[in-house]
């Protein structure tokens, strides 16, 4: 067992026993949150745990719900769709509500398990679009949706640097070929016909093929749409062939250290949306010091917003109710609200898609920083 | 651009070639696959990202230790998973299973130690030169020249040398190798050694343009068995000529129709080339006679 | 003259079968001694354990005063014993000179190997050379072996067995399938490597050929040695005639 997941284990234990004291003699108002803590995406769904343990000692110290405590159930889905849905079925039975912090593939295969139990539901981590558009009356998305990162980018690239011809390059995963879809309609909707289409399957070591293409038409701008590892080797690529004055464009997913480190100058001047965590607020500066102290660890976006999340279903559920027939009224709280977190200030859409600002950072100098 | 799609399919060709020649090495001397060939070649990438990056090494000293280590790597693993069955004769069949099993230890060997992430290996220089109008970087060069060093390397240590001879030898009647006095045992771990050496040789030479990852030997692994096939498996020239067909189909196909048909090209171009000529394009006799 | 391989007490068993049964042989140097004896006597066997293709049951191989019992194929080369088949084998895919080259004795130490590999290649090229000369084929030593007529491949045999520091050279029915003129050529060629000082051990059906070039002849029977003698005292020993007119 490696010490990430003994940590993560270590922290799921000390979160089940939660002493948060029995403050009245009422049952608590149980939450779980689902997520990886023992596989490839258990840094992220710690985090957002953590967030959420954060904000739940902070609601319990101020009374709970209406003076009942509030208590977390995590889960362990290792990142297995098969386990997310096991899960999923119990959850209608154990929680009154749920934050998902899983990874797109198990966060999918709950979707429609938990609509069907009528359980309101927030995602963290998945940025997969089906999350909101799979018609599950009881999602809830806070995080970037791919199709609000992709119009943003589109936006950007037309109107703003006020280029014309765009390239798109798309790994052949559900997020890559998705990602074309939505940039394809977008590119639609503006009348501007992308000069270059081409997919790589992740496990491509070459794409000269591809770039070449992008040489031959001119191309002014390329949308990379795909696994980190992949955009970076393009990138080293398009530099081989002298195309480092085609911007490079791509998702939320480029805005991280890896991206940085792998691609080093090659990578020089992306331009990506950028779940952005202005550190500025107060309300943010406390949390990281939490963090800080209590985790040893530095906050991040996952956890501000497993953060906001718990803070924004308690506050739904105060307003609803408690009983498990309240939960339609909960996801109506929801939908009407008008929240303001650590991530800013957040409404959710009638299909449960956070509405936010979606930054756009640019890499300089080796570090990403805000350009809009 | 035609002509830079030429250039860049035969950089691809190459790194196939190097990783197929490894294949073939093996091959000759026991007529087996070893499925565990692109391991090696992943162990070279992330040998070498790890004696570069981690313990600032010279560049020479890197590449040497790294091959070194691999052709350990390749003479344990003749020594632990197939010597054995080899000398009890076992059929081929088992002893591609036991090969598969190796690349599974292996790669896992290699997770363990490095993990999933990729790592970032520095270039010999990845700004373009112009050469008639063409773009080549150092590091294509440098990958294509190391490939047809090594390619006349082997081919003089093969056919000008005592060992080289031996080795042929072996691969050619196994029994009376031994009544020549050829030890078989130091035969198969050399053949090993060298498959072994050669392979990580490949892995050091993409490492720089495509990141050292744990999973680079399966993504090659399909394109360079397809290159050794088509070569004639027991032939070093035939093995380039296969690795450059390949690179060529898949990025000409990639180039001109769409790069979703790269693969289905280059595996047509296989499928038609084996069934004008079952023993590959320089496949020479491989008669056994009794 | 003295014994190169001194066998005793040699058996082997195939399935509770006796194929060689407490066989004692002096095979001694500069001499042609053959093995006769009907089908199934066990002539290959013993040849296949001398020449350490099969491990005997039990038993003692000594060559020049030294115990080689079990040893592997390639020690029992190096330690100079050469033989060839019933059917030639020879490297097929191999020049004739590599043929021959390849049975050079090789280098004891790796270091030595990489000396050799380095500074020595040409010196075995020269070596095959002058023993392709020996048997005259030095005309087509570039040729791959698998082009060599039938009487040209017994005859790289021989050279390849005479490569290096062989002690002693097994040949197993060399005769069989060749003309008279090349049964000639053969004779003529054991004599050369007798008069070389070598041991030549011979299996052989042809009863002219093994009467008139050994020195000595052994029977076997059913794995025993019934008789050992000069080719005159073979000829008229009852035990050997009855042997053959059994089978």
């Amino acid at each position: 067992m490696s010490t990430k997941a003994l940590w993560a284990s270590a922290f799921l234990a000390a979160a089940m026993l939660s002493p948060a004291a029995a403050q009245s003699q009422q049952p608590p108002v149980l939450i779980g949150v689902v997520g990886d803590f023992s596989g490839p995406v258990a840094p992220y769904s710690t985090a957002a745990l953590q967030g959420a343990q954060v904000a739940l000692d902070e609601l319990n110290a101020a009374g709970g719900i209406n003076g009942q405590r509030i208590q977390l159930r995590p889960y362990d889905d290792r990142n297995d769709p098969v386990e997310g849905a096991t899960i999923a079925k119990r959850l209608g039975d154990e929680v009154l509500s749920v934050i998902v912090t899983s990874g797109s593939s198990p966060a999918l295969s709950m979707g429609p398990v938990l609509n069907r139990a009528g359980l309101p539901f927030i995602t963290t981590l998945s940025s997969n679009p089906a999350v909101t558009e799979s018609g599950w009356k009881y999602a809830n998305r806070l995080h970037l949706s791919d199709r609000h990162q992709i119009e943003r980018i589109i936006q950007h690239a037309l109107d703003t640097d006020k280029l014309t011809k765009i390239a798109i390059l798309y790994d052949t995963s559900d997020l890559g070929v998705g990602g074309r879809n939505i940039a394809l309609k977008t590119l639609e909707k503006r009348s501007v016909k992308p000069l270059v289409v081409e997919g790589w399957k992740q496990t491509d070591a070459d794409f000269s093929s591809q770039l070449i293409k992008l040489k031959s038409a001119g191309v002014e701008g390329v949308i990379i749409w795909g696994a980190v590892e992949g955009a970076v080797r393009i990138a080293q690529q398009m530099r081989a062939l002298a195309l480092d004055k085609v911007q490079i464009y791509g998702g939320g997913g480029l805005v991280s250290q890896k991206f940085i480190d792998l691609g080093g100058s090659a990578v020089e001047g992306t331009i990506a949306t950028w779940a952005y965590l202005d550190t500025s607020t107060p309300i943010v500066t406390a949390l990281e010091k939490t963090f800080e102290s209590r985790f040893k660890s530095k906050l991040d976006i996952f956890g501000a917003q497993g953060y906001d999340a718990l803070r924004i279903l308690a506050q739904a559920i105060s307003t609803a109710g408690t009983k498990p027939s309240d939960r339609p009224k909960i996801l109506e709280a929801i939908r009407s609200m008008k929240y303001q977190g650590a991530v800013g200030e957040i409404t959710f859409g009638p299909d449960g898609e956070n509405i936010r600002k979606i930054y756009i950072a640019r890499l300089k100098a080796g570090k990403f920083s805000v350009l809009d | 651009m035609f002509l830079q799609v030429i250039l860049s399919g035969i950089v691809v060709g190459g790194i196939y070639a190097l990783v197929a020649l490894g294949f073939v090495v093996v091959y000759r001397s026991v007529t087996m696959f070893n499925f565990a060939q692109t391991e090696y070649y992943t162990l070279g990438g992330m040998l070498f990202a790890t004696f570069l990056a981690r313990y600032q090494l010279p560049l020479v000293l890197a590449v040497l230790l790294t091959m070194v280590v691999a052709a350990l790597v390749g003479i344990l693993s003749e020594r632990l998973a197939f010597r054995r069955l080899l000398l009890l004769g076992a059929r081929p069949a088992n002893l591609i299973i036991v090969s598969l099993a190796l690349a599974v230890v292996l790669r896992s060997v290699i997770l363990l130690i490095w993990g999933t992430d990729a790592r970032q290996v520095p270039t010999l220089g990845n700004n373009p030169i112009e050469i008639a109008g063409l773009l080549v970087t150092p590091q294509q060069i440098f990958i294509l020249g190391s490939t047809l060093l090594v390619v006349a390397l082997l081919h003089l240590f093969m056919h000008r040398t005592r060992l080289g001879l031996a080795l042929r030898a072996t691969a050619s009647n196994r029994t009376m190798a031994g009544l020549m006095g050829v030890p078989l045992t130091s035969m198969l771990a050399l053949s090993f050694a060298l498959s072994a050496g050669i392979g990580a040789l490949g892995g050091i030479l993409v490492a720089p343009i495509l990141l050292a990852q744990y999973s680079m030997g399966q993504a090659i692994l399909v394109k360079a068995f397809a290159a050794a096939i088509l070569g004639g498996l027991s032939n070093v020239q035939g093995v380039i000529v296969g690795g450059l067909i390949i690179g060529l189909a898949e990025n000409l196909a990639g180039a001109y129709l769409s790069s979703a048909y790269k693969d289905v090209v280059a595996f047509a171009v296989l499928l038609g080339v084996l069934a004008l000529r079952p023993s590959g394009i320089l496949g020479g006799r491989t008669e056994e006679k009794v | 003259m003295s014994a190169v391989f001194e066998v005793r007490g040699l058996v082997k068993r195939f399935e509770g079968l006796r194929a060689v049964n407490a066989l004692d042989l002096d095979i001694p140097s500069g001499q042609i001694t053959s093995l006769i004896g009907p089908n199934g006597a066990g002539k290959t066997t013993v040849f296949n354990m001398l020449s350490g293709i099969t491990r005997p049951d039990a038993g003692r191989i000594s060559l020049a005063g030294q115990d080689v019992t079990g040893l592997a194929s390639w020690q029992m080369a190096r330690a100079g014993v050469c033989r060839t088949f019933q059917n030639p084998r020879l490297f097929w895919n191999l020049t004739v000179r590599e043929n021959v080259a390849i049975a050079i004795q090789q280098e004891r130490s790796l270091l030595r190997e990489m000396y050799a590999l380095f500074f020595a290649g040409r010196r075995y090229v020269e070596e095959a050379g002058a023993l392709l000369a020996l048997v005259g084929l030095e005309d087509c030593a570039d040729w791959p072996a698998s082009r060599l007529s039938y009487g040209h491949m017994r005859r790289l045999e021989i050279a390849r067995a005479l490569a290096g520091s062989a002690k002693i050279i097994m040949v197993d029915e060399p005769v069989a399938g060749m003309n008279p003129s090349e049964v000639d050529e053969l004779m003529r060629l054991l004599d050369t490597v007798r008069q070389r000082g070598l041991a030549v051990l011979l299996i052989e059906h042809n009863m002219r050929l093994v009467l008139n070039i050994s020195d000595r002849v052994i029977v076997l029977s059913s794995g025993t040695k019934i008789a050992e003698g000069t080719p005159a005292e073979i000829r008229v020993d009852p035990l050997v005639i009855e042997a053959y007119l059994a089978s």
